[in-house]
C-alpha cells in the first residue's frame, strides 16, 4: 500500500481536502483545541489516515509533559479518528511549571539530553498508546554544543524508544543549507533507525539579510526539496505511513493547492513507495 | 534522577532565551558556528509571535483602550509565558495583570470582565465536553419539542450547563434593557458565547430552574414562587430561543 498523503489542515485549504490525491490530513492540536467546537475538526470526510501534530510536549524538557495535556491530545485524536500524534525534538520549557519559550529550541546533543529525552518519549508513548507517536526533526537558527551530531542523536533516540520519525524534509534541507552538511547523508544515516516514518514537506525562502534559509511554510516546495523528498521516499521504502504538506501563509489559489498535492502523490507512486501493511492506502 | 549537568544547562538556556536582551549568556552553550545573534533572532521571533497571539486573543478588549499594544509589550516584558501546565491562557494572564499595570475605567473593567467570562465559558466547555456537546445537540432541535411543551408532561426542561454569571458596572456592553450595574449571564450557544441580561424576576426564575432542572413544566410550576404555568412556558420559550434551555 502507498503512504497516505494530504495537507496539514488550515482553514484556507479545507475546500480542497476532497481532492482525489488526498486521503490523509494532519491537524495541529492547538488549532483544533477549540472548546466551543461541536463537530469534528477534520469535518465530514472519512480520511484513511489522520494525525495530530502537537507543539507543547517538549520532550527534551527536564520533566515529562503534563498529564492534562496528554489527555487533551488523546481526546482530540480519538474524536477525529487519528492514528498518531507527533511533536518536535526540542524543548520549549525547562519544567512543567517553569517558563515557556513559545517555540522549540534545539536539544544539546549530549548523552544527558539523550537520556532525558528518551525517558520522556517512553512516558509519552505509554500514555498515548495505542496511538503511534512520531518525533519531528526541527529547523534551528543555532546549534548547541554537544558530543555527537544531530543524526547520531536522532538515531540513538529512535533506536532506544522505538518511536516513529516525522522526517521534515524541508527542515533537513534548511539545516543542511545553513550549517553546511549533506542532507542526503543525514536522511540515509537516520532512516534505518526508524521503525515507522511520516514526512513533512514545505517551502521557505532564503533570507539574504541573515544569510539563512528560513523554513517559513510560505512558498511552494522548491526543487531541491522535491529531490530530497524522492531520496527520503527511496530510503524509507516500506515504512512511510503518511506524507503531509504544510503551508501557513501566502496561500496559493485552488489550482496551486491541488497541483502541489497531486505532485506529492505522483512522486510517491513513481518511487513506488509501499507503506507498512495496514496503513496508508492502495 | 535527571543529570545535574543537564538541569543546570537547560535552566540556564531557558533564562537566556525567555526574555529579550539576555541572549549573550547563552554563548557558552553554543556550538561552533552559532552565535548569540542567532539566539536573538530566535528570541525576537518568539516574542513577536507571542505579541501577535495576544493581539488576536484580546482584540475585543483592545477596543476599550487607547494604544493597547503598549500594554501588550509591557506585559510580555514583565511576565514570562506560562507553560501549558498552568492551564491559564496568555490572554487570561494578561487580563489578570492589566489592573496591576494601570488604572482602569469602569468601561475598561467591563470589557475585561466580558472577555474573562468568555474564557470561563471556554474552560467549562472544555472540562465538561460531553455535557456541552449533548446540550448543544438538544438545543439544535428544540423547535421540534417546544410546541408540545405546554401539553406533553413527559418533556423535560434542561438548562445549558455551560454558563457563568458576571457583573457589568456600566451600560456600555448592555443593550439598554437592564440598568447597570447588572448581572449578566454568559453561556455557550451555536459554537459561540452569548449573553443574557435578565431583569430581577427573570434571574429569580432562572435560579429556580438551576435548583430543579431537569424537570417538566408541571414539576416546575408546582414549586415555582415567581410565576404560574403559562408564565413559565413563555419564559421557557424565550430561553430556548436564546439557547439557554433545551427540551429532552
Amino acid at each position: 500500500m502507498h503512504p497516505a498523503i494530504g495537507y496539514a489542515i488550515r482553514e484556507q485549504n479545507r475546500f480542497v481536502l476532497d481532492d482525489p490525491a488526498i486521503n490523509a490530513v494532519e491537524m495541529t492540536f492547538e488549532r483544533a483545541d477549540d472548546p466551543l467546537r461541536i463537530e469534528r475538526y477534520v469535518g465530514d470526510i472519512d480520511f484513511d489516515y489522520v494525525s495530530v501534530h502537537a507543539l507543547k510536549l517538549s520532550p527534551a524538557s527536564l520533566d515529562c509533559p503534563a498529564r492534562h495535556y496528554l489527555d487533551a491530545l488523546r481526546s482530540i485524536a480519538m474524536e477525529n479518528g487519528a492514528a498518531s500524534i507527533s511533536d518536535h525534538l526540542g524543548f520549549t520549557r525547562d519544567t512543567r511549571d517553569g517558563v515557556e519559550l513559545g517555540h522549540f529550541a534545539p536539544v544539546p546533543p549530549t548523552s544527558e539530553a539523550l537520556d532525558v529525552t528518551s525517558k520522556n518519549i517512553d512516558f509519552i508513548q505509554s500514555e498515548l498508546s495505542p496511538l503511534h507517536f512520531f518525533i519531528e526533526n526541527i529547523a534551528y537558527l543555532f546549534r548547541l554544543e554537544g558530543i555527537m551530531k544531530e543524526a547520531e542523536f536522532l538515531k540513538q533516540l529512535l533506536s532506544r524508544t522505538g518511536c516513529g520519525w516525522l522526517l521534515d524534509v524541508t527542515n533537513v534541507y534548511a539545516n543542511a543549507t545553513n550549517f553546511d552538511f549533506d542532507p542526503y547523508e543525514f536522511i540515509a544515516e537516520v532512516m534505518p533507525a526508524a521503525e515507522r516514518v511520516q514526512i513533512h514537506l514545505a517551502g521557505g525562502y532564503f533570507d539574504d539579510e541573515v544569510n539563512m534559509y528560513i523554513d517559513s511554510h510560505s512558498h511552494p516546495i522548491p526543487d531541491d526539496v522535491w529531490d530530497l523528498y524522492r531520496h527520503a521516499l527511496a530510503c524509507g521504502n516500506g515504512k512511510i505511513d503518511a506524507i503531509f504538506v504544510e503551508r501557513d501563509q501566502n496561500f496559493p489559489d485552488e489550482g496551486g493547492w491541488r497541483d502541489e498535492i497531486r505532485a506529492v502523490r505522483q512522486i510517491a507512486e513513481q518511487v513506488q513507495v509501499l507503506s507498512p501493511s495496514g496503513r496508508g492506502s492502495e | 534522577m535527571t543529570s545535574i549537568v543537564y538541569q543546570q544547562q537547560l535552566r540556564h538556556l531557558i533564562r537566556a532565551m525567555s526574555m529579550p536582551n539576555r541572549e549573550a549568556s547563552a554563548g557558552q552553550s553554543l556550538a561552533s558556528g552559532s552565535t548569540p545573534a542567532r539566539v536573538k533572532m530566535f528570541v525576537d521571533g518568539n516574542l513577536e509571535k507571542r505579541r501577535e497571539k495576544l493581539e488576536t486573543q484580546l482584540l475585543f478588549v483592545a477596543d476599550a483602550f487607547e494604544g493597547f499594544d503598549r500594554f501588550t509589550v509591557d506585559f510580555i516584558r514583565a511576565e514570562p509565558l506560562a507553560t501549558f501546565g498552568s492551564a491559564v491562557s496568555d490572554g487570561e494572564a494578561m487580563l489578570r495583570w492589566l489592573p496591576t499595570a494601570t488604572d482602569l475605567s469602569p468601561i475598561q473593567r467591563d470589557y475585561i470582565t466580558c472577555q474573562r467570562a468568555r474564557h470561563t465559558i471556554e474552560e467549562i466547555a472544555r472540562e465538561n465536553r460531553i455535557a456541552y456537546v449533548r446540550f448543544q445537540e438538544l438545543s439544535s432541535i428544540v423547535d421540534q419539542f417546544l410546541p408540545q411543551l405546554g401539553n406533553d408532561d413527559r418533556l423535560r426542561i434542561l438548562l445549558n450547563p455551560t454558563r457563568t454569571w458576571s457583573r457589568f458596572e456600566t451600560s456600555e456592553l448592555l443593550d439598554g434593557k437592564v440598568p447597570p450595574p447588572s448581572n449578566v449571564l454568559f453561556f455557550a450557544t451555536r459554537g459561540d458565547v452569548a449573553t443574557a441580561a435578565l431583569e430581577l424576576e427573570g434571574q429569580a426564575l432562572l435560579n429556580e430552574l438551576v435548583d430543579y432542572q431537569p424537570c417538566t413544566l408541571a414539576e416546575w410550576a408546582s414549586v415555582s414562587t415567581g410565576a404560574d404555568r403559562d408564565e413559565l412556558l413563555a419564559f421557557c420559550r424565550d430561553l430556548a430561543e436564546m439557547g439557554l434551555v433545551a427540551i429532552g
